[in-house]
């Protein structure tokens, strides 16, 4: 078990601090493979932070990181503008055409990515703090 | 800084990728190179990416834009994808809209004759 806090400016040089520190931990309870899959997770979390709490202010997203023996469980917190609500679906994007060029999506992609990789994601506002908890169950945990 | 060395070889220029990570931080940046080359007349371009470790969606959708911008008129193929980038190509289902390569000799063979 282990728990580990990190902060960093609100900006894309600090997200990308972030996810080569949240690599580092997560290698030490899954596979390499896993925990990469895992960073694209984390770093697409905290680039909408950056991209949509943080548009109109600057601020500092903080991130835990929490293992245990089953589950390995990221918090990330800022305190920009939240989330609207009911925003939070994104198109899938099993749904566009691969043979179209100009339909292709170039963005768009960063919720679907989170739940396709993470087990359960919720976020949730409160008191100026916008929270996102995404967990992911470990089942070859080498700890 | 560049963030894309290139070089021609026969018909393609090979534009190699130097950074370790296609991110959020450089993507317009980047998108800017490709833009650039493209608009330089080049309409063959051989991505490689053997040096990158890491892409985000940000870095993909920037790479998309590339092949875009180069249209039916061009081809954008890409080389040395490793295991871990991989990952964000099949998990958004890019693999299937590139024309993906193990090396970037693969994708000069692929070019023979054409």
């Amino acid at each position: 078990m282990a728990f580990i806090h990190l902060s960093g400016a609100g900006d894309f040089n600090h997200v990308r601090l972030l996810g080569i520190a949240f690599r580092a931990v997560a290698e030490t309870v899954v596979p390499s493979s896993e925990a990469a899959q895992l960073e694209i997770a984390i770093i697409e979390a905290c680039n909408n932070i950056v991209e949509h709490a943080y548009s109109q202010q600057t601020g500092i997203i903080t991130m835990d990181i929490q293992t245990t023996s089953e589950k390995l469980i990221v918090h990330l917190r800022d305190t920009g503008s939240p989330v609207p609500s009911g925003l939070q679906i994104s198109a899938s994007p099993r749904d566009f055409d691969i043979s179209g060029l100009d339909d292709l999506p170039e963005g768009g992609f960063g919720l679907f990515l989170m739940d396709t990789i993470i087990d359960e994601r919720r976020y949730w506002s409160e008191n100026g703090i916008n929270t996102l908890t995404l967990t992911k169950k470990l089942q070859n945990s080498s700890l | 800084m560049a963030i894309i060395s290139t070089e021609t070889q026969s018909n393609a220029t090979i534009a190699t990728i130097t950074e370790k990570r296609l991110d959020a931080k450089i993507a317009v940046a980047f998108k800017e190179e490709m833009a650039a080359l493209i608009n330089s007349g080049v309409t063959v371009i051989i991505l490689d990416m053997g040096g990158v470790g890491f892409v985000d969606s940000s870095g993909l959708g920037a790479i998309v834009t590339g092949l875009k911008l180069l249209g039916r008129k061009g081809d954008l193929l890409v080389a040395g994808v490793k295991d871990d980038v991989m990952t964000m190509f099949t998990l958004t289902r890019m693999d299937r809209v590139f024309q993906m390569f193990p090396t970037t000799n693969d994708a000069l063979k692929s070019l023979e004759g054409k």
